[in-house]
């Protein structure tokens, strides 16, 4: 295997990028420009950005003809996924579309879903969920092949590497338009340490914490996946490696850029931005047909988010160093939100305090609390159930099984973790299993409480949250309720409350069912 | 085949067939009329029943008549069955067997769970209190809403079920350390010789017993049971009797003497709870009507919930009740003078919380049936100091 370090590479990486970015970019489309001038003029482009972080991530690699020459037969391969990803994008965004409409229409009314529509929801949600961690899982199976073809250094400068804003910059602009774009950097106060630094190193840990514990529970593309095996990155890895891109490669290319005839670029991207748009509003109707605010409530809080949002502007247009600082903000939306939770009643405190957006909340009968991911110990009283009648070999495989299930759900159990966990499902199972069976009816519920798996991301968001109001950060409370779409669901629900809000289906279809029921 | 049951005509055209002209009718009327299968099943067990030997524990009913003939005729609910030999009343539970009245399922109880007393509803007794919550299958409503159907509209030794004689139960009952057993899920009319044995176990135990019950039932039985109980649920499905015969297959009069009948004549504490189904139930005047009885026959001080409907059984092409009709419900409630009104089955909502009704403190806050703050000291509101209804330890 080629081991080429990086410092071998001893020319300039920004005049490298630029060069390349010309070379590979743009070759045939305006051979006689000036690359900087020319690319400018791209730089709305998600592909040229997607391009020139490859070539940055490339640069950092090092990566040899031979290497080059390895690595295309998985390029090729990388390319299907990205065709076959759209082709899967183009069947399923505008059902997604459709179906989540039709949940966001009855959720509007707050009278319950129709099995038909809360189903398709659900379904098409989870459907989106697969999608994005099949494509994920596929491309990181991809870079573990790629990962076979480098060199120690390079698997290390890969693990290591963060895509650099400047790279973009480095590979367009000239000296005088970098100097003004840190001019303007400067003046929106960016040269300042990142924005959510705020010298707090329990909450800095916890957020990062959250941060690995989601991508450990959604894989995400690692970089190699990202960078490398991305149709952008394939122009420059066949240029490299001195041979022709085949079809699939230019149609993947092409469909990066522009998408398909059938499902255009920017359909695919209006068709998932309305998506988002759709579950949004969704968790702000699930969150307030939960809450039962009154109109009184509701009054206060739209007020509440009003001066709320003014803060925000207030904070975007500010100048350092007399204009508003963050530290100002955060304190006075601290305000606003103890001023909101004081609007609210013990019972919708309790419910904020631990809701978790969900866009289908799941059915608990007996409990009528029904917003966010409400707790529900229905499962594990069922496994409990099963479990106490079985052989100890049984359980032992059914706790496997479980374990499994959990850390797929939530993360994966470090080894004490894992074992304290595993004892307490043996003991319970144990403790069930010598209850007779009235016992165990009247105990069920609390043995299952005692089990019920506690998930890490959750406690995490309750963790920051409180973190951040110690530090006079906004927490929660702001973030789910003070911002201005949930001030239009709040004007909506409201003029629901005053006006004529009859209910939505006809008399006649009762009628028919008590029909058909009694006589 | 019995003589003047009070099902109504529709259903005793079939009581009427043998067991194969019955199947033979049900072939013709096709599978596929899911709808009268429903309701033709019960029929079908009892067609059933009268030719399949009768296993599993059972107790004697103690109100019923003996007829010529060997049928015998149920005084416990105000249908009053007669049933020939081997025949099982309307509520599923109740058989003749061989000129005797017997209760199917005695202490084979399909359910035991412990609940909150929150779930009866009971909003003044016990706030928090856990319960050991028993139910055995049957019920002698049919309600096209029924959150248990497949409990109460069924026939309790068909079902699966616990052991647990009335001193088990209570002794359970006292190993589990609570201090209260209730009767929820199913209606204890249905079960009522069972309840009662319980009842008078746990009264010996110094157990509380909580009910509730569509009080579909006659006076006698229902004081006899009453004496034992602390509180009782009542739930008043409506208040037309047009609502009771479509949507609960009974008649409006028997509840409301029942209702009268607790309050008056027993130390029970009384809470009623009317299930509001939009469409069904939910006229305003009706509501009015309704308030307005309660406060003159019942008095302003027992408490109310109006709990919200969920799409359940045969009526689940019905919404869920819209939160402005709960609480235009209260309101009405509240301006007939009733003192204590709640909303039900929905939280986190203002209505499930009691204030005190002189000064308007808050007394009780509650998140569904979990209790969040408790203010009341000796059954007193703590800022004015007035005597808040109910049972409080
Ligand atoms: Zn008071």
């Amino acid at each position: 295997m080629p081991r080429i370090t990086q410092s071998s590479c001893h020319i300039h990486r920004a005049v490298l990028l630029a060069w390349l970015a010309a070379w590979v970019l743009l070759p045939a489309a305006v051979p006689a420009a000036d690359p900087p001038e020319a690319l400018r003029d791209r730089t709305k482009s998600d592909f040229d950005e997607q391009a020139i972080h490859a070539l940055d991530f490339m640069l950092t690699l090092s990566l040899t003809r031979e290497q080059a020459r390895d690595i295309l037969p998985i390029i090729e391969d990388a390319c299907r996924l990205h065709l076959d990803h759209h082709r899967r994008l183009a069947e399923t965004q505008p059902e997604r579309i459709e179906a989540y409409t039709a949940f966001l229409e009855e959720d509007r009314l707050n009278q319950g879903f129709s099995p038909k529509v809360e189903r398709r929801a659900a379904q098409v949600h989870r459907q989106g969920v697969a999608i994005r961690d099949e494509r994920a899982a596929a491309l990181n199976d991809l870079s573990d092949r790629v990962w076979e073809h480098l060199t120690d250094e390079q698997r290390l400068a890969a693990e290591e590497y963060k895509p650099r804003r400047e790279a973009v910059s480095d590979a367009l602009a000239t000296r005088s338009e970098k100097l003004r774009a840190a001019r303007h950097r400067a003046l929106r106060g960016e040269t300042r340490p990142p924005r959510h630094h705020d010298g707090n190193r329990a909450l800095d840990e916890a957020r990062r914490e959250r941060a690995e514990l989601y991508r450990s529970v959604h894989e995400m593309p690692d970089n190699i996946a990202t960078y490398l095996l991305s149709p952008a990155a394939a122009g420059w890895l066949y240029k490299r490696a001195g041979e022709e891109r085949p079809d699939v490669v230019r149609r993947a290319v092409e469909c990066q850029k522009n998408g398909t005839s059938d499902y255009p670029l920017e359909q695919c991207k209006k068709d998932d931005t309305t998506a988002r748009a759709l579950s949004r509003e969704i968790n702000n109707w699930n969150l307030v047909n939960g809450m039962h605010f009154s109109c009184e409530q509701i009054e206060e809080l739209i007020r509440l988010i009003h001066k709320a949002e003014n803060l925000k502007v207030a904070l975007r247009h500010s100048r350092p160093p007399s204009g508003m600082s963050r530290r100002d903000y955060n304190a006075a939306m601290v305000q606003l939100e103890l001023a909101a939770e004081d609007a609210l009643n013990p019972g919708q405190l309790e419910v904020l305090k631990n809701y978790h957006p969900c866009l289908v909340p799941p059915q608990n009968l007996k409990n009528p609390v029904r917003v966010g991911q409400a707790a529900d110990n229905t499962q594990m009283t069922r496994w409990l159930q099963q479990a106490r009648t079985k052989p100890e070999r049984r359980v032992e495989i059914m706790i496997d099984q479980l374990l499994e299930k959990e850390e797929h759900r939530f993360g994966e159990f470090g080894p004490d973790e894992l074992e304290r966990r595993r004892n307490l499902l043996r003991d319970t199972v144990r403790k069930a299993a010598d209850m007779d069976d009235v016992e165990f009816a009247l105990n069920k519920d609390a043995l299952a409480e005692a089990i019920q798996p506690t998930n890490p991301l959750r406690e995490l968001v309750g963790r920051i949250d409180e973190l951040s109001r110690a530090r006079l950060m906004p927490g929660n409370t702001a973030k789910f309720l003070l911002h201005k779409e949930m001030a239009e669901v709040l004007r909506i629900r409201h003029q629901q409350l005053t006006g004529p809000f009859a209910s939505q289906r006809s008399r006649a279809g009762t009628e028919a069912a008590g029909a058909s029921a009694h006589e | 085949m019995p003589r003047g049951a009070t099902r109504t005509n529709r259903s005793k055209t079939v009581h009427d067939l043998t067991r194969r002209a019955f199947l033979g009718t049900l072939s013709r009327c096709g599978l596929g009329a899911c709808g009268f299968c429903a309701v033709a099943e019960w029929d079908l067990q009892r067609a059933l029943a009268a030719e399949r030997p009768e296993s599993g524990p059972r107790r004697e009913v103690e109100f019923f008549e003996t007829l010529p003939g060997g049928a015998v005729r149920c005084g416990i609910c105000p249908r009053h069955c007669v049933l020939n030999d081997g025949e099982t009343g309307a509520c599923r539970s109740r058989v003749n067997l061989g000129g005797r009245h017997y209760s199917r399922g005695y202490a084979r109880p399909c359910i035991i769970r412990a609940d909150p007393v929150e779930k009866i509803p009971l909003g003044h007794f016990l706030p928090g209190a856990e319960t050991m919550t028993v139910a055995v299958g049957g019920c002698n409503l049919h309600c096209l809403y029924c959150q248990n159907w497949q409990h109460s509209q069924a026939r309790p030794d068909k079902l699966k079920t616990f052991d647990l004689p009335p001193d088990e139960a209570v002794e359970a009952a006292r190993q589990k350390g609570v201090k209260v057993i209730a009767f929820n899920y199913t209606d204890p009319v249905a079960f009522l010789e069972y309840a009662k044995d319980v009842a008078v176990a746990a009264r010996k135990a110094e157990l509380r017993i909580v009910a509730a019950t569509g009080a579909y039932i006659e006076p006698e039985p229902l004081l006899d049971f009453a004496q034992y109980v602390d509180a009782i649920t009542i739930g008043l499905k409506g208040f037309t009797n047009d609502f009771y015969e479509t949507v609960c297959d009974a008649k409006l009069d028997g509840v409301l003497n029942s209702i009268t009948t607790i309050a008056n004549k027993t130390d029970c504490w009384l809470e009623l709870v009317n299930l509001v189904v939009p469409t069904y139930n939910d006229d305003p005047a009706t509501i009015r009507e309704m308030v307005g009885w309660i406060r003159r026959n019942v008095g302003c001080e027992t408490p109310l919930h109006f709990s919200r409907f969920v799409p359940m059984y045969r009526l689940t092409n019905l919404p869920r009740t819209p939160v402005t009709t709960l609480e235009s419900a209260c309101r009405i409630a509240r301006d007939a003078g009733l003192k204590h009104v709640y909303t039900a089955n929905i939280a986190p909502h203002d209505g499930a919380n009691t204030y005190c009704h002189k000064c308007g403190a808050s007394l009780i806050q509650r998140l569904g049936l979990k209790i969040l703050e408790n203010h009341i000291a000796d059954g007193r509101c703590p800022k004015c100091r007035s005597p808040i209804p109910g049972v409080w330890k």
